[in-house]
């Protein structure tokens, strides 16, 4: 495999980016004990999406780390929220503003994997199947059973699955990146929302752009990396996505209902935004920051590790099982105290 | 955007393996004595009177400045006789101290003037052994000090200094290419007077660090600041001293050579100037201020926090017009928006004619009528010692506007109304309560500058949320407008009951760390007059 950074010349993958692929690789979640950490580099770099894929490799090998399994109540939630708050909410949607509970608007609109649009009209309880969602267009009314929830998807999102061999990842690609992986046959056609990458306070073209800038060449195919994170939109081909995306700028997760277990933060201000928002609380963070930057921004993020202490202290069996780290590059991991 | 990629910085700091950190350590007996000098007078200046605090201030400035700055001897000593010339006016209020001060200054700066300053002479033997070995060097120092660089590479003949050669920001260290020496003039400090990012020790583009400084100056304690490391290192430890140990971490190895005059006597003791300045730097008219970047070379302060009316560009922003704060939300590739507009008359809160303020006022006019100086007399015997008396007497007649027309304090107003004839059966009665005349008349005072204190805040956020509306509905015009990296203008609606324009400011970077006086925030100002608040 090679490397390519900002269109310069062709190299082995760099010891900074393996160790940042290894880091998200080897991140253990333990769903008891809540973990951050934070990366400082020497640099404005693509570090944040390199630990991401090393993230979502090992999400590949996770039997449970999809979307399929958990898309029913994620449908039936959307529709609940938008049958009893947003079909008749009278305001512009603000959650936040209007305090109804919610962190995001429900259209109400569902899609069939055939390509046709519906909206919910209710939730019925049906003798032999259960709750079902009763959905409707100018055309017809449907019903979407639990054991076909794979086939629809909440409108504007991604496919929870994908049956084409065409539209699935490709294994070997990302087995590449770490010898020990292996993928799932099955994950390469679902998606899953559980890992998220954090952008940049500038915006997610900024932190898309950043990714973009790292090639690498497996097997003489160039991908970028920012194709390789699979987030929605991101990639010309349209494939299932391994990880969400939250817009730090806009307070805005790419698909409704995200609740991740771990987010990976690029930059210092998204790093803050995610370490003190309500919707992060109980996933694990990594924070990646540059260290050229004014010292009140340091300072920011330093004094907001340092508050950490009183709950939290630090993990050095993980920093430990980190092997040696590039010269250049700063690593702290905390991990929850147990009550 | 850098055009060194994070591969490159990686490999040259693990193939650097230790960087070199070469500390010329300058003493001049005249320049300490007139260092001491100045530090003291300025000192005292500030405890004395308020009409040589500028002078106090213009004192530690021009210090701060010769301590970061390699500032010829000979213009020093120009300085101080045309700052403190021997028969200086304000040299009749000091006291015997300040002048024995003064005159040792005097004394010192003759000295100065004719000597070279040894720090400016080893700095340009630096800079030309590394033009000669066509080693690549960058000066890291304030934008205003570039002009003592200048001057002495002129003044060598040979050696002509180019703008890639000097570093006057973090964004500019952010995004320089590697390079062999950084020089830096005075101590290492993250905030004030030679202020340099953390990362030139942390994140070094260079594998050598040539640091002149004055004998005193002190790196300041825990530079090199590293958010994740703080955890297993002390914050106070110096980060050029443990970032050798770990793994990961940049290491540097010091020399330290001293240059000059051995100290002598107890006079040339070693203090750090810039340390014992900084607590006397803060103004109380000064606020923390964040600097927005904008188009040619100027920008904007605003206090830390506040709120900015601007502009998102990013079709998928919630909340494209919004009060953003700056490095929070308000980030490089916005827009901040200046309202230019007329005067707008929201209509005035004025004070009712209160029950009590029409009894006491009708007592003091008649009073002031039958016999102004009598009442004058009485009134300042009584205590009110107030230098313009008559005139505020007048004053207080005068029906209420948006506030009722009073003494400031209460021990003036008690005396006022202890000294008139009130009838105060006219006062409204207080069941049960037997709060004398005047403090109920005060309470009702109070509540009028309350509230037309409150009613000013009402009308700045009103036209303020005003303003904000217009920018919503006129956002369609506003996207049309937007060209990346350009600020234009626009025009307000007459319809609107506002007379204006908008302008646009598109913002490059948000920098933190300045302290400015309250009139030179929120108005755009060149990047230079700006820097000279940089805490």
């Amino acid at each position: 495999m090679l490397f390519s950074e900002a269109n310069h010349n062709w190299r082995s993958l760099p010891r900074w980016s393996d160790a940042l692929i290894r880091l998200g690789h080897g991140w253990k979640l333990e769903p008891a004990v809540r973990q951050i950490a934070l990366v400082s580099m020497p640099c404005d770099s693509s570090g944040a999406g390199l630990i991401s894929l090393g993230a979502l490799i090992r999400d590949l090998g996770d039997p449970a780390a999809n979307d399929v399994d958990a898309h029913y109540v994620a449908l039936q939630r959307f529709a609940d929220q938008y049958l009893k708050s947003c079909r008749d909410c009278d305001i512009r949607c603000d959650p936040l503003s209007k305090k109804c509970g919610y962190f995001e608007q429900a259209s109400g609109v569902i899609q069939h994997k055939d390509g046709n649009r519906y909206r919910i009209a209710d939730i019925s309880r049906q003798a032999s199947w259960g709750d079902v969602i009763r959905c409707s267009n100018n055309d017809e009314a449907r019903l979407v059973f639990p054991a076909y929830a794979a086939d629809w998807r909440i409108d504007g999102q991604p496919a929870v699955k994908q049956e084409s061999d065409t539209a699935a990842l490709v294994a070997e690609t990302y087995e590449r990146f770490v010898c020990s992986s292996a993928a799932r046959p099955e994950n390469l056609h679902r998606s899953f929302s559980g890992l998220c990458l954090a952008g940049r306070a500038q915006g997610e073209s900024s932190t898309r752009e950043a990714a973009a800038s790292i090639r690498f060449r497996i097997e003489n195919v160039d991908y970028n990396l920012a194709e390789l994170l699979t987030i929605d939109g991101w990639s010309p081909s349209r494939t299932v996505s391994r990880m969400s995306f939250f817009n730090s700028r806009t307070e805005r997760f790419d698909r409704y209902g995200c609740s991740p277990s771990l987010v990976i933060a690029d930059g210092d201000m998204s790093f803050l935004r995610v370490a003190t928002s309500r919707q992060f609380q109980k996933a694990d963070i990594i924070g990646v920051v540059q260290r050229t930057l004014e010292r009140e921004r340091l300072e920011a993020v330093g004094n907001h590790m340092t508050d950490l202490l009183q709950w939290y202290e630090e993990d050095t069996e993980s920093i430990r099982n980190l092997g040696s780290i590039p010269t250049g590059m700063s690593i702290s991991i905390l991990r929850r105290r147990a009550s | 955007m850098t055009s060194v990629t994070a591969s490159e910085i990686f490999d040259f700091l693990e193939n650097r393996t230790c960087g070199t950190i070469e500390r010329h350590e300058f003493n001049c007996n005249p320049f300490s004595v007139l260092r001491r000098c100045i530090r003291q007078i300025s000192q005292r200046l500030r405890e004395s009177d308020a009409q040589d605090m500028a002078l106090a201030e213009q004192l530690r400035a021009s210090v701060c400045e010769w301590l970061t700055s390699p500032v010829s001897f000979s213009k020093i000593g120009e300085w101080i006789f045309l700052t403190l010339p021997d028969n200086t006016p304000q040299r009749a209020r000091w006291d015997t101290q300040l002048r024995i001060l003064h005159e040792e200054a005097l004394a010192s700066a003759h000295l100065l003037a004719t000597t070279p300053n040894p720090l400016a002479e080893s700095l340009l033997n630096t800079m030309m052994k590394a033009r000669d070995e066509h080693k690549s060097f960058k000066v890291y120092c304030h934008r205003g000090s570039r002009n003592y660089f200048d001057a002495i590479a002129d003044a060598s003949k040979g050696m002509l200094l180019r703008d890639s050669d000097f570093c006057h920001s973090v964004q500019a260290y952010r995004d320089t290419e590697l390079f062999g020496m950084l020089i830096k003039v005075g101590p290492l400090r993250s905030s004030g007077w030679g202020a340099v990012p953390d990362a030139v020790l942390t994140s070094p583009r260079f594998s050598q660090l040539a640091q002149f400084v004055w004998r005193g100056s002190a790196d300041e304690p825990g530079f090199g600041y590293d958010p994740a490391s703080l955890i297993s290192q002390p914050a106070e430890e110096s980060a050029a001293d443990s970032l050798a140990a770990a793994g990961g971490r940049v290491s540097w190895a010091r020399t330290i050579s001293a240059i000059g005059d051995p100290p002598e006597g107890p006079a040339i003791e070693s203090v750090d100037d810039l340390a014992s300045y900084r607590p006397m730097g803060t103004h109380r008219d000064e606020r923390g201020a964040t600097m927005v970047h904008l188009d040619n070379a100027q920008g904007m302060l605003f206090p830390r926090h506040a709120g900015i009316l601007s502009f998102d560009p990013d079709p998928s922003a919630p909340d494209p017009i919004s009060w953003r704060v700056a490095g929070e939300s308000l980030v490089a590739g916005m827009y901040v928006v200046e309202p230019v507009v007329s005067e707008v008359d929201l209509g005035k809160v004025t004070a009712g004619y209160g029950h009590y303020s029409r009894i006491w006022k009708t007592a003091l006019a008649q009073a002031n009528e039958a016999d102004p100086l009598d009442l004058f007399i009485r009134l300042r015997d009584a205590g009110l010692d107030l230098d313009n008396l008559s005139a505020a007497i007048d004053h207080w007649c005068r029906p209420p506007s948006t506030v009722i027309h009073a003494p400031r304090r209460v021990r003036h107003f008690e005396i006022l109304i202890c000294n008139l004839d009130i009838d105060e059966s006219a006062a409204p009665v207080e069941q049960g309560k037997s709060t004398p005349f005047w403090r109920r008349a005060w309470e009702e005072i109070r509540h009028s500058r309350g509230d037309a204190i409150q009613a000013g805040f009402d009308e700045n956020e009103i036209v303020q949320d005003e303003l904000r509306d217009i920018l919503v509905r006129e956002l369609a015009v506003i996207r049309r407008n937007v060209t990346a990296g350009v600020a234009f203008e626009l025009q307000i609606p007459s319809a609107t009951g506002f007379t204006g324009t908008f302008k646009l400011h598109f913002v490059h970077a948000v920098i933190e760390g300045f302290r400015a006086p309250e009139a030179s925030l929120r108005r755009v100002l060149p990047i230079a007059t700006c820097d000279q608040w940089r805490e």
